[in-house]
């Protein structure tokens, strides 16, 4: 069970702010073809973040941000990006994110096969760029970048892909670690394991993750 | 003072695309009041203008992330101790160039800087490790029913999810500035700051003076 109640109802807020920034973050989740008003398309962790909409806006807005580098050309990739999310997982033992991120990582082209790997430890069996992004991945988050690797990941994604990788992952590190104080569920590894069987067997399908980056 | 060399100047506003300027402006307009120009700081934020509009984006929400107190949320001594309690814990010294000034301007007791930094918690008060204690477990990804609910007691239920956000922006920004390489003060470096400011050989900066 979460353990922020969901957010409460727009009219519960008054300041012109907060009322702003509810509807700014609302309106980030909505489908056009949900009728507005209808907050029903808001996620679970966007839901607990309403109960203060004006700390909830800024996350909404890195969010968009650092979902669309990928449409530009002169970033990161949207598969460099779902992978953050599988390497992070590992890291932090928690499939907070993976509702989500296993179908998106395989829509946006990261291998089954890598996903598999790198949650069995078989680091060996990742392309040399997969253990590259692994390792910077989770030098960020343990503070342990050095200059050689950064200038390797500067010469791979360019000075603006990797300023904006490096900021990506500190914000992944952000959200997850959001997801797990709130108390959000957390699926345990079977259940993942299931879903990539599935994926493999052809019984679940990938997603468009294009309904996902705006 | 540890410096890198993947820290490059940052770009100049001519080698950013028109639709970015904006944003660029803002960061730079936003870092010479706060901090100067010629600050740690501002380092971090040139490194930002590679990306202006996520630079953008950062820059208000630290913004905001400094208004708990004026909003009625977290205190600014809440927030300033955790400033020292991530700092030490996560090996990083280039915020308490900044953040060992501030915590005194707003009331953190010297003592408990000084307890978080050389390891002695045993000197903290209870409201304090409360603090100290539930930012690490946000850290670690270990916060309890417990901690969450004596946290709302405290804070209530939008200042507890307030604080919560507010200890994930600093976990994010000091991996950051760790990654892009800004300047990292030594332990002696701070120490001798902190002394300063006890001494009087080095001016308090005012409570306000980075907020807005």
């Amino acid at each position: 069970m979460p353990r922020v109640p969901e957010h409460p109802k727009r009219d519960d807020f008054t300041s012109p702010e907060d009322l702003e920034a509810y509807d700014f973050v609302v309106s980030r989740f909505r489908k056009p073809t949900t009728a507005p008003g209808d907050e029903s398309d808001v996620i679970p962790y966007f839901r607990l973040l309403l109960n203060s909409p004006l700390w909830a806006a800024p996350l909404a807005r890195m969010g968009a941000n650092v979902r669309t580098a990928g449409d530009r050309g002169d970033s990161y990739t949207h598969k460099d990006r779902e992978w953050v999310d599988q390497v992070l997982a590992v890291a932090f033992r928690s499939n907070v994110v993976q509702g989500t991120h296993v179908p998106d990582a395989l829509a946006t082209g990261v291998r089954l096969e890598a996903i598999e790997a790198i949650r069995a430890g078989r680091e060996d069996d990742l392309t040399d760029d997969e253990r590259l992004l692994a390792r910077y991945i989770r030098q960020v988050v343990s503070g342990t970048v050095d200059d050689a690797m950064f200038e390797t990941i500067e010469n791979r994604m360019g000075r603006r892909g990797a300023v904006e990788y490096t900021i990506f992952i500190a914000f992944l590190q952000l959200i997850m670690r959001l997801y797990q104080a709130f108390g959000l569920p957390d699926p345990p590894d079977e259940e993942i394991d299931r879903w990539l069987q599935e994926f493999r067997d052809g019984t679940r399908q990938v997603p468009d993750f294009r309904e996902r980056i705006r | 003072m540890r410096e890198f060399a993947r820290l490059e100047p940052p770009p100049s506003r001519d080698d950013v695309d028109d639709a970015e300027r904006e944003a660029y402006d803002r960061v730079v307009e936003r870092t010479a009041r706060v901090h100067g120009l010629e600050s740690i700081q501002a380092r971090y934020f040139g490194a930002l203008l590679n990306a202006p509009p996520l630079g953008d984006v950062l820059v208000r929400f630290g913004k905001l992330m400094r208004e708990g107190q004026l909003r009625g949320s977290y205190t600014d001594a809440d927030r300033e101790l955790v400033d020292i309690v991530l700092a030490t814990d996560l090996g990083y010294n280039g915020i308490l160039d900044v953040h060992v000034p501030d915590a005194l301007a707003v009331g953190v007791r010297p003592e408990a800087i000084e307890a978080v930094r050389k390891r002695r918690e045993h000197e903290l008060t209870e409201e304090e490790r409360q603090i100290v204690d539930y930012s690490r477990q946000v850290v670690n990804g270990t916060v309890t029913d417990e901690s969450h609910a004596a946290l709302v007691e405290r804070l209530g239920r939008r200042g507890a999810l307030e604080f919560t956000v507010f200890v994930g922006f600093l976990l994010m920004t000091v991996r950051l500035w760790q990654a892009l390489g800004v300047p990292d003060p030594t332990d002696e470096e701070i120490d001798e700051l902190f002394r300063g400011l006890l001494d009087g050989s080095i001016d308090v900066p005012s409570p306000e003076a980075r907020i807005g």
